[in-house]
């Protein structure tokens, strides 16, 4: 009987966990469900659809807004440079991996480990600082006028009206923008190495770029996986570098600003829909190659 | 425990619940006004900070003369008015909307049609470029005919400005050099006379000499140099060479010669003169920070500049016409007029206070009056011209803003009224249904870096190739027009 009343109540107790496990899951489910799948359903229908956003009137026209995309220079010449500038400015992802591992490497070397919690704060400021702080400080710094950088070079560069300078100005921008949480990440990833790997090494007489090359760097691949992954899909997403720090210029225009202009500053927001559309397709299976191509190079305990 | 847990959870859904749907209730609200009632009205504008004074003071002046009526305002910057105007499906009573966007709302039937409201008399004392502009017919879809769509906020003719401490001072400057042809062995009072005449126009020739002798003292590799002009107006350029981006019925390109003329003069000054900064620092500094500072004799100005430029006392200013290509006879010089108009809901629930609160802001001599006075603008109301000139205020040559909206000789500053080589158009985005052929238009040539480059065969070349594109984007323009 005591038994019975036991498992009665264990029951009861599962039941009730159970449904409080699905409250709790329900705010996230419901969110994903209004925010995601729904948006993504409503960015499909108005993609078929030209919506005159003065008129207030929706017009099925299948999937013109598509071959506008690709086939229509009035649109699509916009559309594939903001394709080509968001992949140019991808640089900037592994050249600032290169560099937040570098100075990673650096705040882990012996000499300066004392002074190594004051460097990372130091470094990792750039990531709590607001995107657009950091763009409209890098404008003046640009500047060609009277910006530090063509003043310290002593040279009148054209960053702001070349095409490809613009794109580089930026990829300097958010390389210094995200190198302190590129840090972070790898600090963290290092400190899980096992010590004792490297206590083998300096047996077997391994210095410390062997160390690093044969240690160190294998065993984080899983964080720089990481950083790959979300710095690839940041990148694809950027809208601040063009609308703030490059106020529109075409050369610096990238797909998340062709959608912002369309859309809202064009009131053309079937073809912004059908674009965004195109990028989440895109993001999807640059992410997939990603993943499957992982398999060569990430290391997996 | 179990239910004391779960009641906390339901409550605390319950508020999240209600704090989501009062914070749409709120957003939706946007401000302060009841729907209801008759004599709030809500009123949406753009502007800078001194323009933002001023339209407050006007609200004031407004509640004050009419009893019982409250404005529920809201200020914009100019760059995200248009953006949450069109993203508002309440549209405001009344709102102000630009000349480049008329043509669609007023196609869309956003906008209250006018024509009953307004007797003749009123009409007429209007300027009737101004009136012109806001008249549209959607049978025919045409600009400038049938029914009135707005009450004229303004009618903004440009003219360009210059900076009369660094002009003096450049003269000075320059003036014992015998390769100054424009300013050697002349007074300062010949020089003015001869190249700063309000009423005698400049040719681009005499133009482009006028500020190479007048910045030769310059480095001209030196980014602090101080520049002729801060940027030219490309629409200036264009009209002052009766060019255009289009033909008359905006649907087939005009980039013929006449527009490459235009272009390649506006590029030039930059990299054949080296009188105007390049595309790359033009782009970094404001022209109107350049012009307070010193840094350029002249740049664009409009009379609602006025009220930024006369809080500056240290600022000496003055205007003069947008020069014009003498090397064709039926050239003159016409700048191009940026204007806005007051637009009233064609869904408000209360029209006549809306209208009433339009009339009173675009064509009250009490609001006029205000406006005028703070700098804003040249009155709409004709009856007022006298006194908008006879203000003693900068510039000094303020009747030329009356001349180039005017084409009647109304102040009857020339013999003839066909003596007036001083004239206006509006601006091309006023005449089409979108702006990406534009935007399409300037970024190929920012593209194939124009703005760069000294070599006039290039131009040439770059605009004679995109002429079947042009057409092809105003085609699409107009697709969505005609749906």
């Amino acid at each position: 009987m005591a038994e019975k009343v036991l498992i009665k109540g264990q029951t009861d107790l599962h039941k009730s966990e159970r449904h409080m496990a699905r409250l709790f899951i329900a705010l996230p489910v419901i969110g994903f469900c209004i925010f995601t799948l729904a948006t993504l359903v409503f960015v499909f229908v108005m993609s078929l659809f030209d919506y005159n956003i003065y008129r207030d009137e929706y017009e099925y026209i299948g999937f013109t807004n598509f071959t506008d995309l690709f086939a229509n220079a009035t649109y699509s010449d916009a559309f594939f440079d903001s394709i080509l500038n968001t992949l140019f400015m991808l640089l900037g992802v592994p050249i600032g991996m290169i560099v937040g591992l570098a100075l990673a490497a650096l705040l882990q070397a012996k000499a300066l480990r004392r002074s190594s919690k004051l460097f990372q704060v130091l470094f990792y400021l750039p990531a709590v600082t607001s995107a657009v702080a950091i763009n409209l400080v890098f404008k003046y710094l640009f500047n060609p006028d009277y910006g530090l950088i063509n003043s310290m070079l002593n040279a009148n560069i054209h960053w702001f009206s070349d095409t490809i300078l613009i794109k580089i100005a930026i990829i300097i921008k958010n390389v210094w923008a995200g190198m302190g949480g590129t840090m972070i990440l790898c600090l963290a990833g290092m400190l899980a190495v096992p010590e004792s790997y490297y206590e083998a090494a300096d047996i077997d007489g391994a210095g410390s770029g062997r160390k690093f090359f044969s240690i160190t760097l294998p065993l984080i691949t899983p964080t720089l996986f990481y950083i790959l992954i979300t710095g690839v899909i940041g990148g694809l997403q950027s809208y601040a570098d063009s609308q703030v720090f490059a106020d529109g210029n075409a050369g610096a225009q990238t797909i998340v600003f062709f959608i912002w202009q369309y859309g809202i500053n064009q009131g053309k927001q079937g073809l912004a829909s059908a674009a965004s559309l195109v990028l989440a397709v895109f993001i999807m299976i640059v992410t997939m190659i990603q993943f499957k191509v992982s398999n060569k190079w990430v290391y997996e305990a | 425990m179990n239910k004391k847990i779960k009641s906390l959870i339901s409550k605390v859904l319950a508020v999240s619940v209600a704090s989501i749907c009062a914070v749409g209730t709120f957003a939706a609200c946007g401000n302060d006004v009841d729907d209801s009632d008759p004599n709030q009205l809500t009123f949406w504008y753009w502007g800078s900070p001194a323009e933002d004074e001023v339209y407050k003071q006007l609200i004031r002046q407004y509640e004050k003369e009419h009893p019982g009526v409250t404005i529920g305002a809201t200020h914009y910057d100019a760059d995200t008015y248009m953006n949450k105007f069109q993203a508002e499906r309440k549209k405001p009573d009344v709102f102000f909307m630009p000349d480049t966007d008329f043509l669609a709302w007023a196609d869309a039937g956003i906008m209250e049609p006018l024509d009953k409201y307004v007797t003749q008399a009123e009409i007429d004392n209007v300027w009737d470029k101004a009136i012109q502009e806001y008249r549209y017919d959607p049978g025919t879809k045409t600009l400038g005919t049938g029914s009135l769509y707005g009450f004229p906020k303004d009618l903004g003719p440009t003219c360009l400005t210059y900076n009369i401490t660094v002009m003096d001072q450049q003269i000075n400057a320059n003036k014992n050099n015998p390769d100054c042809t424009t300013l050697y062995g002349k007074t300062k009072e010949q020089i003015y006379e001869q190249y700063l005449d309000p009423q005698k126009p400049m040719t681009w020739i005499e133009f482009r000499t006028f500020l190479k002798d007048l910045t030769k003292n310059q480095d001209k590799n030196s980014n602090s140099q101080i520049y002729g002009i801060a940027y030219y107006e490309l629409e200036a350029a264009l009209y002052s060479n009766n060019a255009n981006f289009f033909e008359d019925d905006t649907k087939t390109q005009k980039l013929d010669d006449r527009f490459i003329e235009a272009l390649t003069f506006n590029i030039q000054l930059a990299t054949v003169d080296k009188v105007m900064p390049d595309a790359d620092s033009s782009g970094s500094t404001d022209a109107y920070t350049r012009f307070f500072n010193g840094k350029t004799i002249f740049t664009w100005m409009g009379p609602w500049n006025n009220a930024d430029f006369w809080k500056n006392p240290k600022l000496q200013y003055n205007i003069i016409p947008a020069p014009y290509n003498g090397e064709h006879d039926d050239t003159k010089s016409v700048a191009h007029v940026g204007s806005m108009c007051y637009g009233v809901s064609a869904r408000s629930k209360r029209k006549q206070t809306a209208v009433d609160f339009a009339k009173w802001i675009s064509m009250s001599e009490s609001c006029q009056t205000t406006a005028m006075n703070l700098g804003q603008q040249v009155p709409n109301l004709k009856s007022m011209v006298q006194d908008f000139v006879n203000m003693e205020k900068q510039p000094i040559n303020r009747s030329l803003f009356v001349d180039v909206m005017d084409d009647t000789n109304i102040l009857g500053l020339y013999e003839n009224a066909e003596d007036d080589k001083i004239s206006s158009k509006t601006r091309s985005l006023y005449y089409t249904y979108d702006s990406t052929w534009k935007d399409n238009f300037l970024g190929h040539i920012g593209k194939e870096e124009l703005w760069r480059t000294a070599d006039a065969q290039k131009i040439r070349t770059t605009v004679e190739k995109y002429r079947d594109r042009m057409d092809q984007d105003l085609k699409t323009a107009y697709r969505r027009y005609h749906r």
